[in-house]
């Protein structure tokens, strides 16, 4: 009897200890997850760039790349739904002051991307020319308020 | 004994006075002999000179035409914060009874219509490398911008910083050379990008580290720390440059769309030299200072 009670104490103990530090260990992962988003918005981004500034005869590739760039921009409002502004990461505090703000700068540059792929299968150079620049700017636009500058980055070691 | 000390003193503040009212207000007068009242201004050209100089991050706040150049956000330095003033052609709070001989000293000498000096928050000291023609034409496009009857907002500066008359003085120290000289053994492309870079572009403000009395210090555009003018930009030239692995491309893409080639953004200030300077340039313009800053990437060749 006593152990039987002791073993529901236990459990019980186990599972309320555990219920309290799984969300946290969820959390700080969500750090590293939404990095791993921008480092895959960045890498697509790159990609683009360099199909563009060397005239890679990859122009296909433009709308494919920028559309991925759109897919992800789905997974931002999740990822960034936990407020985490402390430790190895440079998202500001304010994001989650300005939700609505953040996700509207999100959406632009989700439609911005889906305008950059429209103009690159549509092929006109000047207007591919301005969907670039549109583009670049919609991430500047949310790092602007956002994201810490370089010289306070979490990676700067200088 | 006492009446030694009273002498000495006296002198010493008779010299400090004789210093400031007699001696101060001599020095930085100097300014180019270029007389450029026979010139005439393009305004279209003029137009293009505004993007290629970046006058706009510093004198307008905001998008819009009732916004456009009539004064700038908050220049924060470690001197205190500035504020680009209205220059639009508004007779009274802008620049419109600027003649064109005053426009062409303020631009490249700092110097006030009445002769005093503006503070090197305006950086003249690369803008002294200007071409007349191109500030002419400069001023002519101002002419032509929808005036703005705006008054300027007070810089917020402590003195001794406040006061005009040391600026003299600095720019003694700060400004070396009053012109560029070509480098004839580099083709026009080098020499082009020499001058945006070095002049017009006055990249050095930035990226060239400065002393307490925010004179250049340290190689030309090897980086400032954070705290400095600039808040911080890396080194783009020499040693210690980030940007040593660069192609051409990647500098020319970089300058009109604010994309590394690693796939990360421009941030801090340069965005705004990016948005409202370099990606207005021509592609011949982007290669030149291209050119230019690829062969400042290999210290001691040069
Ligand atoms: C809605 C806001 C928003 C938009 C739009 C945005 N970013 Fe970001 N980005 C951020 C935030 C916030 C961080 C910092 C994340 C952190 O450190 O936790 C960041 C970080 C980054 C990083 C660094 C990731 C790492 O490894 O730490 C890269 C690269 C990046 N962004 C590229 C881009 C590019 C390229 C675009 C445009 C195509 C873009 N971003 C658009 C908010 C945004
Ligand atoms: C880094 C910021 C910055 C840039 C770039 C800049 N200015 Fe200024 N400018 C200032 C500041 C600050 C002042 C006020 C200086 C003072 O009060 O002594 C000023 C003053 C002026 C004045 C004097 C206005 C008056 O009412 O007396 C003129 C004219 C002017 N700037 C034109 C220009 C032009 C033309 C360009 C581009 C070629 C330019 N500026 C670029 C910051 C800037
Ligand atoms: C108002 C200050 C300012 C001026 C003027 C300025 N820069 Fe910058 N620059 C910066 C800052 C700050 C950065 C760092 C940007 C970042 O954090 O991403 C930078 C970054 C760069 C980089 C990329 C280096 C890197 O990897 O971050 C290049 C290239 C560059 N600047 C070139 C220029 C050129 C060319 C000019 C003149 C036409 C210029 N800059 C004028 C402040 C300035």
């Amino acid at each position: 009897m006593t152990t039987i009670r002791s073993k529901f104490l236990f459990t019980g103990l186990a599972a309320v200890l555990l219920s309290a530090s799984l969300p946290v260990l969820a959390n700080e992962a969500y750090v590293g997850y939404r990095q791993k988003i921008m480092a895959a918005v960045g890498g697509h981004a790159g990609a683009i760039g360099a199909i563009v500034k060397s005239k890679l005869p990859e122009q296909d590739a433009i709308a494919a790349l920028a559309e991925a760039v759109a897919k992800t921009a789905d997974t931002v409002p999740a990822a960034f739904s936990h407020a985490l502004h402390e430790g190895a990461t440079d998202a500001k505090p304010e994001i989650w002051d300005n939700m609505d703000d953040f996700l509207t700068l999100n959406d632009a540059m989700r439609k911005a991307s889906l305008a950059l792929a429209d103009a690159a299968r549509k092929g006109d150079p000047a207007v591919v020319k301005k969907a670039m620049r549109d583009f670049s700017k919609s991430c500047g636009a949310c790092h602007r308020s956002y994201r810490k500058p370089k010289e306070e980055s979490y990676k700067q070691r200088r | 004994m006492f009446r030694l000390i009273t002498w000495v003193l006296g002198l010493g503040i008779a010299c400090a006075l004789f210093g400031y009212f007699v001696i101060l207000p001599q020095l930085g007068r100097e300014k180019s002999d270029i007389d450029v009242t026979a010139l005439k201004g393009d305004p279209e050209r003029g137009a293009y000179v505004l993007r290629m100089a970046g006058c706009v991050t510093c004198h307008s706040d905001g998008q819009g035409e009732a916004t456009f150049l009539a004064g700038g956000p908050a220049l924060k330095t470690p001197f205190g914060t500035f504020y680009g003033p209205n220059i639009t052609p508004d007779p009274d709070h802008g620049i419109g009874r600027m003649t064109n001989q005053e426009f062409f000293d303020a631009v490249t000498a700092g110097l006030r219509p009445d002769g005093t000096h503006y503070f090197p928050a305006f950086p003249y000291a690369s803008y002294v490398k200007m071409d007349g023609q191109d500030v002419v034409d400069l001023k002519a496009y101002l002419d032509t911008v929808p005036a703005v009857s705006k008054a300027a907002r007070r810089h917020e500066i402590a003195w001794p910083f406040s006061d005009r008359s040391l600026v003299g003085g600095w720019k003694l120290l700060a400004i070396k050379a009053r012109s560029i000289v070509p480098d004839a053994g580099q083709d026009n492309a080098w020499n082009r990008g020499m001058y945006l870079v070095e002049g017009a572009g006055h990249c050095g403000e930035c990226h060239t580290d400065r002393n307490l009395l925010g004179l250049p210090r340290g190689p030309a555009h090897g980086g400032s720390p954070k705290g400095s003018f600039s808040s911080g930009a890396p080194s783009i030239a020499g040693a210690k440059s980030v940007i040593a692995d660069w192609t051409h491309e990647d500098i020319t893409f970089y300058l009109e769309n604010g994309l590394k080639p690693d796939g990360d953004v421009s941030g801090g200030k340069m965005t705004q030299v990016i948005d409202f300077a370099t990606s207005h340039l021509t592609g011949d313009d982007l290669d030149a200072i291209a050119r230019y800053l690829l062969s400042l990437q290999t210290p001691a060749t040069h």
